[in-house]
């Protein structure tokens, strides 16, 4: 993601393609195949035993882990910024929040990912 | 009376440490051949980059149509036309894909229709396309893809700056801004590209800003000229001096920039 988004913000800079259409087109699939392959995980995970709170919350607590990592890297690739620390902070905060409180860290990865398009936004 | 399309003024541009431009200021009209002169290293393409707003400059601005890069970015990007370097071209990506990725980047709807027509002028359709458009086989029509239908990763470099050419005019832009973009181009389709942007300009539909190492093209197409060294502009020569060395014959030009360099 963050490699492609590189070089496709690389060869639009000179264009006025706006920050929101070029994270959804960016994203688009990604994050269609990211929602069907939990989807088909969580199927799995019901059909082999596993209690429906369970499996709703890996589901959920995955799904916002990816919105979280695909913001980042979207809104770093448009402007043409490193990842890494970023990546590495917004994490480290969510496990701090899910070891103290169980099940907060998906909202706040929810906001995180709202805080950070927000920020590409402006650019 | 034409308008100014790039008014660059006493533009500074550094990387990390390293100042390549040390103010540069240079203006470019409508229906203008521009071209940008100089050794390698010496901050053409740093220039290019600054004026299609890929480079925030550190000192100075450049107004696109009187729209600032710096503070309005977007509505003077809207005005230009990059060629990008064919290196940048999505390899993953057709010919025709990425004209429309760029079309829609730049909020049109389709691709021109005059930039197909310079595609098929390009001959972006192979021989054999032409062989078996000509012999088709009965009702069993044998279709073998264009190069614009086929995957960039596949292309030679004068077929990728052939596309980086066509990506550049998309849109109907005010200022056509190329790097060396006639490297790697065969004589037959440079000749086309030149004609066709010599129409828009003789049109007065926008202004072309080329940086080149080939004086032939400042010979036979430049209305104005500017040699970059060390990041300033040491020498410019207006469209009566141009002229002036094209009657007096060939290498005029290359003395003047020796004794300029």
């Amino acid at each position: 993601m963050w490699q492609t988004g590189s070089a496709a913000s690389d060869w639009l800079r000179s264009t006025p393609i706006p920050f929101a259409q070029f994270a959804w087109a960016m994203t688009r699939k990604a994050l269609l195949h990211q929602l069907v392959g939990t989807a088909v995980a969580a199927a799995v995970m019901i059909s082999l035993g596993a209690p429906w709170p369970s499996t709703l919350y890996v589901s959920a607590l995955w799904l916002a882990i990816v919105l979280l990592s695909y913001s980042i890297f979207v809104v770093d690739a448009y402007r043409s910024r490193q990842p890494l620390v970023r990546l590495i902070l917004s994490f480290a905060t969510l496990a701090i929040v899910e070891a103290r409180e169980h099940g907060w860290s998906i909202p706040l990865a929810a906001l995180f990912a709202a805080w950070h398009l927000r920020a590409g936004a402006k650019t | 009376m034409t308008s100014i399309v790039l008014d660059v003024r006493d533009v500074h541009a550094r990387y990390g440490k390293h100042e390549v431009l040390r103010g540069v200021t240079l203006q470019v009209r409508t229906g203008q051949w521009f071209c940008l002169l100089g050794p390698n290293g010496v901050g053409k393409s740093t220039l290019l980059h600054c004026v299609a707003a890929r480079l925030v400059p550190s000192a100075g601005d450049i107004l696109v149509c009187g729209h600032s890069v710096r503070t309005h970015t977007v509505d003077a990007k809207r005005k230009l036309g990059f060629g990008c370097a064919p290196e940048q071209l999505p390899g993953l990506l057709t010919g025709r894909q990425c004209l429309e990725v760029y079309a829609n980047a730049k909020g049109l709807e389709r691709i021109d229709p005059e930039v197909l027509e310079l595609a098929e002028a390009l001959k972006f359709s192979s021989y054999l396309d032409r062989f078996v458009d000509t012999y088709s086989l009965g009702t069993r029509q044998l279709k073998f893809s264009s190069y614009l239908d086929r995957f960039v990763d596949t292309y030679s470099l004068g077929t990728r700056q052939k596309l980086c050419v066509l990506l550049a005019l998309l849109g109907e832009p005010a200022l056509v801004v190329l790097d060396e973009a006639f490297n790697g181009l065969d004589p037959a389709s440079a000749l086309v590209v030149k004609r066709h942007l010599q129409e828009r300009l003789a049109a007065n539909r926008c202004a072309v800003m080329l940086a080149t190492h080939s004086l032939d093209i400042v010979e036979h197409y430049a209305d104005k000229a500017a040699l970059l060294l060390d990041g300033r502009v040491v020498r410019e020569w207006s469209d009566s001096e141009i002229a002036a060395m094209r009657q007096q014959g060939a290498a005029r030009f290359e003395e003047a920039l020796a004794q300029s360099g």
